[in-house]
């Protein structure tokens, strides 16, 4: 997936609402891309707390990537870094689910 | 003798299929007629196909504009065969043999009528009434009040059962139904009215939603169990209904709704000049119907406006309303909610000579975020009095929150500790800016970020360190939250860190001047640009242990 623009409270009813369906349709290994995302809000992390949560319930795996410095900065300074797989590119994330199957 | 089938083509109108096995059938303009045809070039009564003497025959009866077969004018009656078109006025009408004589067909005897018109028609259309004179008197009484109670003021459920009323006094159904488009775009009852003693369910047919509010045509259904548009709408035939009388109610921004009324005991028990009535009403109503469903709305906004301005009194008078009095202390905070309500927090409490504080930011904004942040403010304050250090005080705030939370609402806090007597101060963050600190006429900087502090509510089994430094007597700390660094102009500018560290700068002051400036410089920056979260500033000033004498 790879949302962009601002993930606020606005957008993230969206956000949510695109992942809900994806997961509904079956997605167990999901790659989010943050390279288009110019800011995330608090409301913004929750939809990917929600969606962590809920891959850990299915047993599916998420992966986050291409976080822009500042995007970076807010899931740090909430101290959710450590509860998300981070990696730099889309190619680094697939190859995650390409080697731990 | 074999039974014949009618296709009759209306002009302009979905042609409909009639099986006639014995007896005759009447074919008109008016009402009464047992097949009623929205056809201005026909006659109120028109033509009559009959079976006489073991043969079928037309008859005309006296049309102004004549009645041809296979384009012949007759004279009186004429026989007919498969194969033959009648034309009446602009209609036509194909006879063909049936094929196989069908049991259960229907005869000509129960044949019914129907006439689906487009509103404009019948809206243009100016006729005189050709009813019984009670009726036509009924009709216009109807019209008369129903305009009358228009004119004053009305609230929509109001003017709905005056609308069935007035219908049900004219007209005579047994029931009466009104639908409403609702904000959400489904179609809703929002009136209904019956004879007293009416059994069954009140249908409401989707097929009939269909013909008339999708395709905006006023219905009249003299008897529905041989009305080819209702063959298999199980539900509403199933119902007992026998006759409908059903328009759309429409304004100039489309269809909004549809009054329909219905007999279960009478076959045609509404005509063309009902139809016209009804059709009246539902247009004088429409526009009425609007305006009063706006302005419904908008005491509907007041009432919620009301209710949010409750909830912001309510949340603002679980702020401290004073600082803490206290010789050793200067403090000083502002809390600016984006919206009505808003999951920002500041508070402080003092156990034995020392003082507890938290600043704290909900996630989100509105009622699900001042609920979380009611939540975590009755919580530091219970901790504080139960736990021993700053550390556990988070952490085990952390653990209640994060029980259950099913939704992942996450509250970031810093919590601190500063013991009035010696000036010794613990703190922890969790996933919250850190505490700023000036000293000694120097720039305020952030105390040293602290190891692990996730947002609270998210991870049930986390723990927090909590840092410590002694301050000193003039020593400031600012605590705030990101609504403050994070604050935007209409260019979506962040005013920043960099910003609140020149707003900190220059000579010292009094802790209410740095809060009142801090704001000022924030609202100077945004000027006038909606803000996206709530501005939280808590300023304390430790002055040094109390002089005892």
């Amino acid at each position: 997936m790879t949302p962009s623009g601002r993930i606020d409270t606005t957008t993230s009813g969206a956000v949510e609402e695109a992942i809900r369906r994806a997961v509904e349709a079956g997605a167990r290994d999901l790659v989010v891309d943050f390279a288009g995302v110019e800011y995330i809000s608090s409301a913004g992390l929750r939809v990917f707390l929600l969606l962590a949560k809920q891959m850990r319930d299915l047993q599916g795996r998420l992966v986050l990537c291409g976080m822009p410095e500042p995007v970076r900065q807010v899931f740090h300074l909430a101290g959710f870094m450590p509860l998300f797989r981070v990696e730099r590119s889309q190619e680094a994330a697939l190859a995650r689910f390409a080697t731990r199957t | 003798m074999t039974a014949i089938r009618l296709l009759i083509e209306p002009p302009g109108g979905q042609p409909s299929e009639r099986e006639c096995r014995t007896g005759a059938v009447t074919f008109g303009r008016g009402a009464d007629s047992d097949i009623v045809i929205a056809d201005h070039s026909m006659s109120r009564h028109h033509a009559r196909i009959a079976a006489e003497e073991g043969h079928w025959i037309v008859e005309d009866l006296g049309a102004r504009n004549g009645t041809f077969v296979n384009g012949e004018r007759i004279d009186g009656r004429q026989p007919i065969v498969p194969g033959d078109v009648v034309k009446m006025g602009g209609t036509l009408v194909r006879v063909s043999g049936t094929g196989t004589d069908r049991i259960g067909a229907l005869g000509v005897g129960e044949l019914g009528s129907s006439i689906f018109r487009p509103i404009a028609e019948l809206t243009q259309e100016v006729e005189t009434p050709t009813g019984a004179p009670s009726r036509v008197a009924a009709r216009l009484k109807a019209l008369n009040d129903f305009h009358r109670a228009m004119a004053g003021p009305i609230a929509l459920d109001a003017l709905l059962e005056l609308l069935l009323e007035r219908l049900f006094s004219a007209l005579h159904p047994e029931e009466g139904v009104i639908l409403l488009r609702q904000p959400d775009g489904t179609l809703a009852t929002a009136a209904s009215r019956r004879l007293q003693g009416a059994t069954g369910e009140l249908v409401v047919s989707r097929r009939l939603v269909s013909e008339v509010v999708d395709k905006g045509t006023a219905a009249l259904v003299s008897d529905i169990a041989v009305d080819e548009r209702f063959a298999g709408a199980h539900s509403i035939i199933g119902s007992g209904i026998r006759s409908i009388l059903a328009a759309p109610i429409s304004d100039a921004a489309g269809c909004v709704g549809m009054v329909a009324i219905y007999s279960r005991a009478h076959v045609r028990r509404f005509g063309e000049e009902d139809m016209e009535l009804l059709v009246s009403l539902a247009s004088a109503a429409s526009l009425r119907i609007r305006n009063v469903a706006l302005a419904e709305e908008a005491a509907a906004r007041r009432v919620q406006d009301h209710e949010l301005a409750l909830a912001h009194d309510i949340q603002m008078a679980m702020l401290p309303r004073h600082t803490a009095e206290r010789p050793e202390l200067d403090m000083a905070a502002a809390l600016i909610p984006a919206r009505a309500v808003g999951g920002d927090l500041y508070d402080f409490l003092i156990i034995d000579d020392r003082l507890w504080f938290i600043v704290a930011d909900a996630a989100g904004k509105g009622v699900s975020a001042a609920l979380f942040m009611a939540v975590t403010r009755t919580l530091f304050r219970a901790v504080a009095h139960s736990e021993a250090t700053v550390a556990s005080v988070v952490t085990r705030m952390n653990t209640e929150l994060a029980r259950d939370n099913e939704r992942q609402f996450f509250v970031t806090a810093v919590v601190g500790r500063l013991d009035l007597r010696s000036g010794e101060l613990a703190y922890a963050s969790a996933g919250h800016p850190p505490p700023l600190r000036a000293s000694g006429g120097a720039p305020p900087r952030p105390l040293d970020a602290i190891e692990g502090g996730v947002a609270l509510g998210i991870v049930e089994d986390a723990t927090y360190e909590e840092g410590r430094l002694a301050l000193v007597a003039g020593d400031l700390l600012l605590m705030f939250t990101d609504g403050v660094t994070e604050a935007i102009n209409s260019r979506r500018e962040l005013f920043s860190e960099a910003r609140l560290y020149a707003s900190l700068a220059g000579p010292d002051r009094p802790v209410l001047e740095i809060v009142a400036t801090l704001i000022d410089d924030v609202n100077a920056f945004a000027a006038g640009q909606p803000q996206e979260d709530d501005i939280t500033v808590l300023a304390l000033r430790y002055r040094g242990p109390a002089i005892t004498r």
